[in-house]
């Protein structure tokens, strides 16, 4: 549901703030507005947004200052550059800087819904993945793998020093003996499992 | 009560479709008033263009007692600040809505006349802005008047008859919930 999305406008034109806003809002968004770098950073240290769209000129802090600032509390924060004064130099700036895209207001309609909804859905699909990697970590660790018998400890030890290595690993033993479970507990204790 | 009134002359086709289309998507009686003189201050020499928030601002003052909604209909070519144009604005929520029949005619994109395609289109992109009075917002069904239109192929693919979804949202909203009942309380 996009409703649980917020994103933030930063214009020191009220007048675009607003447009853009209520444009996002008809898409579903919940939006917060800012007319300055500074408040945007203030709002930005209350929440992390999913989305910044910052004014490329604004006095004080502009918008690539703003970003930056921004990255400091948010690093992985998705930010568009917005601007009427289009030159190749501001836009390779503003994507060198981190920007993720560059818009030139007025935009066709079309450009901000796609642009956002494709930043959502990445946005979707980075936070199922963290839940689904949390869930195979969790249930193949090998801190998850019960056992008192020194053998088994022995084999615990053995686990962890071959889970920090890059050789691949052979695992013998007859079936039903857990093989798997050893195989997945290397695998998610050391760097294979990223 | 729905209430629709023209910007200076429309046609009388067009101002009948979207009478049909809101009566039938909102199940509300709808009214056709006077023409309204169009807000001067609106139209935008730099960009050629007329600002949709202008046109959304006279109307604010106007919505005639008893009426829940108040949409203009203007053959002016409207934007907002940020976008290129609009087809329509309306406030997400609030009284008023207005949309625009110049990007809807064909004449516009340099084809010939097509009366009856710009009576539909205007009609599906009037429920599209009163919809939003009612706090739908834009909807991923490509066929319900609520999804976004991009261009006028999109326009064209969509009915006037909100989605199961949009239905249900708008039915069980307490906006649509007290206005039926001031309009059952107003009937004689």
């Amino acid at each position: 549901m996009r409703a649980r999305w917020h994103i933030l406008v930063v214009d020191d034109e009220e007048a675009m703030t607003e447009s853009l806003a209520a444009w996002l809002r008809e898409d579903g968004y919940t939006v917060d507005t800012a007319s300055s770098g500074r408040e945007a950073i203030e709002k930005a240290r209350a929440r992390e947004y999913a989305i910044y769209f910052l004014d490329l000129k604004m006095p004080g802090l502009d918008g690539i200052e703003t970003m930056m600032e921004i990255r400091k509390l948010h690093k992985d924060a998705s930010v568009i550059i917005i601007t009427a004064y289009a030159t190749v130099d501001t836009a390779i700036a503003a994507m060198k800087e981190g920007a993720q895209e560059y818009v030139v207001k007025p935009c066709h309609p079309q450009e901000i819904s796609l642009l956002v909804e494709r930043i959502i859905r990445v946005k979707n699909l980075e936070r199922e993945n963290a839940i689904l990697r949390r869930k195979l970590t969790r249930q193949y660790r090998f801190h998850d793998i019960v056992s008192k018998n020194a053998r088994m400890v022995e084999i615990f030890e053995l686990v962890k020093d071959v889970a920090s290595q890059r050789s691949t690993v052979l695992v013998q033993g007859e079936s039903g003996t857990g093989k798997e479970l050893v195989a997945r507990a290397i695998h998610f204790s050391g760097d294979r499992g990223d | 009560m729905l209430v629709v009134a023209p910007f200076g002359p429309a046609p009388g086709k067009v101002l009948s479709a979207v009478e049909e289309a809101l009566a039938d998507a909102f199940r509300l009686p709808v009214r056709l008033r006077d023409p309204l003189e169009e807000p001067a201050r609106a139209f935008t020499p730099a960009r050629g263009q007329w600002s949709s928030t202008a046109f959304l601002e006279a109307l604010v003052g106007r919505v005639p007692p008893g009426a829940a909604r108040l949409l203009g209909v203007t053959e002016r070519d409207l934007f907002v600040p940020v976008l290129s144009f609009v087809y329509g604005q309306a406030q997400l929520g609030g009284q008023v809505a207005v949309v625009s029949l110049a990007r809807l005619r064909p004449e516009f994109h340099g084809l010939p006349p097509a009366p009856a395609a710009l009576a539909r289109r205007a009609a599906t992109e009037a429920v599209h802005e009163v919809g939003h009075t009612f706090g739908l917002v834009h909807c991923l069904d490509r066929r319900c008047p609520m999804s976004l239109s991009i261009d006028l192929a999109d326009l064209d693919g969509k009915t006037a008859t909100p989605c199961p979804a949009c239905g249900a949202l708008l039915e069980g909203s307490r906006e649509m919930q007290r206005t039926r009942a001031r309009t059952e309380g107003a009937r004689p």
